[in-house]
């Protein structure tokens, strides 16, 4: 098993990218895939987590299948969104945080020391609570990472991937004729998807979502949620969410946290018509004090 | 069950289960009634179970309104939803309960003076249908799945005791052909009680449904019988 203590010093160092390649820096050996099942992207093994002397998460074990949609869902402080920033190393960023445990993505323990840690987060995209496109043109919101990882060249190269990307996000037809003006001045919903498209941009196998629609309206809301639907056909998708009918509505598969334990996990159908814990059961259908 | 934290769903549910024990009981009293009126040949009170099935129908209508509120208002989940979800099965079979209670007061009519005077065969349906709703309306509001699945698995007991009373009647019909048009109307009053158990068997299943979560209808009572097991095992 991986122990890792986090640090700052860890997270350093921006090599140049083969994003058709394994995440591991040029010369290092691809760890064995063999321990992730078929159709799983991502392995969580006993993972437990510590900010300080206070510990968040004790013992997560759950895999992540392949191009489905799985919500986390649990009480605020339960860890989910601690195990979800576990996924590409964004607690690296918070001091004092350590971590034991082994999370893999395609079989890759991504807490190896010879991980190149942004290489991994352009394989494991992530989509925040508040929309925070670039203060730059809708345009570069785009094209400013596949630009620096080489994804796409200027010009015609690059003109069709950010159309592809705002397609893809269903925001093209919105947009298409105002690329060069500020991401910023789009709608909350827009400046989402907007996100969400400049995720996609650099070709991630993951999308992490943290509460992407509690800042946005039904409408808005349901505009995500219909390209969530879309999206995984393509991408690996993980969602924390509060809001449990957005969990039913878009996920194939739903964990339940408590106090920073796996209580449940298991379709998303069963989850909400006949969960098999009580814990579970009381959380659902608001009976949690 | 601890109680919801928003506590208007609570008082919401007790209401819908309110309603649903009056349709029960309205059901069965119209049972009662209609096989009372043939027995007695009293048209006044099948009448008064003709009437009464519009209480029945209104109660539905209502009990689908509420449900339907707690539905959007509530957007219920796991056994709150169940819940909601069987009641509304459940109020369909009971309106359905009581229509067939309606059908066999009218037979009443079709009853000739001088016709028969002993019940024997389907006085035993009708003890045992009588039985049926009292044990599944029992299992119901007391959320007692075992109770339910034994209603599923008496069924048969009421479908052998309906053709045994279709037998006696086919050879009462060729004893006396002058009495046939009452003897069909016996026949139909027998076949209404049987019906009756069929959608006694209904909301059995759809209270073990409620009850575990597992869809048990078109289900061999073995299998009832393993997910039931298999239920209690988990808890």
């Amino acid at each position: 098993m991986t122990e890792a203590l986090i640090s700052e010093a860890r997270v350093a160092r921006v090599p140049e990218l083969d994003l058709a390649g394994p995440i591991t820096t040029k010369n290092d050996k691809v760890t064995d895939v063999s321990k992730t099942a078929p159709g799983d992207m991502i392995s969580i093994e006993n993972l437990r987590l510590w900010y300080g002397d206070n510990q968040t998460l004790h013992g997560i074990t759950m895999s992540i299948r392949e191009r489905h949609v799985t919500a986390f869902i649990g009480p605020s402080g339960c860890g989910k969104s601690t195990l979800l920033r576990c996924v590409n190393r964004m607690n690296d960023r918070i001091p004092n945080c350590r971590i034991q445990g082994r999370v893999t993505l395609d079989g890759m323990d991504i807490y190896e020391s010879k991980v190149d840690v942004v290489r991994l987060r352009t394989r494991v995209g992530m989509v925040f609570q508040k929309p925070n496109p670039f203060p730059k043109s809708i345009y570069e919101n785009i094209a400013f990472a596949p630009r620096i990882h080489g994804v796409a060249r200027k010009g015609s190269e690059m003109d069709e991937l950010v159309e592809s990307c705002l397609r893809r996000a269903a925001l093209w037809d919105e947009v298409k004729d105002k690329l060069h003006q500020p991401g910023t001045a789009l709608s909350g919903g827009q400046q989402q998807r907007l996100c969400i498209a400049r995720t996609i941009a650099v070709r991630p196998d993951v999308i992490l979502m943290d509460e992407p629609c509690s800042a946005l309206d039904p409408i808005a809301t349901a505009k995500v949620e219909e390209l969530i639907d879309e999206l995984k056909t393509e991408f690996t998708i993980v969602i924390v969410t509060h809001n449990m009918q957005q969990a039913a509505r878009v996920s194939d598969y739903t964990a339940f946290f408590y106090l920073g334990t796996l209580v449940e996990y298991s379709d998303t159908n069963t989850m909400f018509t006949s969960p098999e814990k009580t814990q579970t059961e009381d959380y659902i259908t608001g009976r949690f004090g | 069950m601890s109680a919801h934290i928003v506590s208007k769903f609570d008082k919401e549910l007790v209401t819908l289960d309110d309603l649903i024990l009056s349709m029960f009981k309205l059901a069965q009293h119209n049972i009662k009634g209609s096989l009372k009126a043939i027995y007695t040949g009293d048209k006044s009170l099948a009448r008064q179970v003709i009437e009464q099935d519009q209480a029945v129908n209104a109660l539905e209508v209502q009990i689908d309104e509420l449900a339907r509120r707690l539905i959007v208002t509530h957007q219920p989940a796991a056994s709150d939803l169940r819940r909601i979800f069987a009641a509304t099965k459940i109020v369909t079979d009971l309106e359905r309960i009581s229509d067939l209670a309606t059908d066999i007061a009218e037979e009443v009519e079709r009853m000739e003076r001088g016709g028969p005077t002993r019940f024997g065969q389907l006085k035993v349906i009708h003890k045992l249908v009588m039985g049926q709703i009292k044990a599944v309306r029992k299992a119901y509001f007391e959320r007692d799945v075992e109770a339910a699945h034994r209603v599923i698995e008496r069924d048969k007991v009421v479908n052998d005791a309906y053709e045994s009373c279709q037998r006696v009647i086919l050879a009462m019909m060729f004893e006396s052909a002058k009495q046939i048009t009452s003897y069909l109307a016996l026949s139909n009053v027998a076949k209404g009680l049987e019906r009756i158990g069929d959608h006694l068997t209904n909301i059995a299943e759809m209270t073990i449904y409620m009850l575990i979560g597992h869809e048990v209808r078109h289900v061999s009572p073995d299998r009832i019988q393993a997910l039931i097991e298999d239920q209690d095992d988990d808890d």
